[in-house]
């Protein structure tokens, strides 16, 4: 199972969670805090998406961070 | 796949976090863009990871443009920072001068017209010319 761990000094929570709902028909995510960092892990992923999504995810959070500033 | 990441440690002393995140949105049409931070928030590790398989050469360029872009945005925030209160002195200006003459202001002192400037001249000398003009006749 893929999974992607965002700072959060860096990632706002608020656009993860964004970015959780807009691929939410793409994948299925579940979110874990820890101390500094919010773990997302992904499977379900539809076919032709696994090579991509956990980049393009991120991309997608950095951009929805950036819009937050 | 790891030929195509490129991995960057910056000091956020000297770039700003902003800056920073300025730059790899920049970049996220040619590359899946990671940000991790130290535990003190000191150094930012930037991964910059290929979404085409590229050469060693272009790896470097790719690095080269995001070092170019990383050192303008920084110097954007650095200018927009120090013109800040400027930009809102000339926002404020404009706006407050293209508000509408209130009630207030335009009370019944601003009408008088002590020195006759507004009247006419007709008005004014209309009558003293034809006065003259029947003298000459």
């Amino acid at each position: 199972m893929p999974k992607v761990r965002f700072n959060t000094k860096i990632y706002k929570k608020k656009a993860i969670q964004n970015a959780v709902s807009a691929y939410s028909n793409l994948a299925r995510f579940s979110l874990k805090q820890t101390n500094s960092y919010i773990e997302v892990k992904i499977d379900k992923v539809s076919s032709g998406f696994n090579n991509i999504i956990i980049g393009e995810f991120s991309n997608y959070v950095l951009a929805l961070t950036k819009k937050c500033l | 796949m790891s030929q195509n990441v490129i991995k960057i440690v910056l000091n956020s002393d000297i770039y700003n976090l902003e800056a920073i995140l300025n730059a790899c949105y920049a970049f996220i049409d040619r590359a899946y863009v990671f940000l991790d931070s130290d535990s003190k928030g000191k150094k930012v590790r930037v991964s910059l990871e290929s979404k085409q398989v590229i050469s060693a050469g272009k790896k470097a360029q790719l690095r080269g443009d995001f070092e170019n872009e990383l050192l303008y945005c920084s110097l954007r925030h650095k200018i927009g920072t120090n013109n800040k209160k400027i930009r809102e002195y000339i926002v404020n200006r404009a706006i407050y001068s293209a508000l509408p003459i209130s009630s207030e202001d335009f009370n019944s002192d601003a009408l008088k017209d002590p020195l006759g400037i507004a009247i006419p001249w007709e008005e004014k000398y209309g009558n003293v010319k034809k006065n003259n003009a029947k003298s000459k006749v």
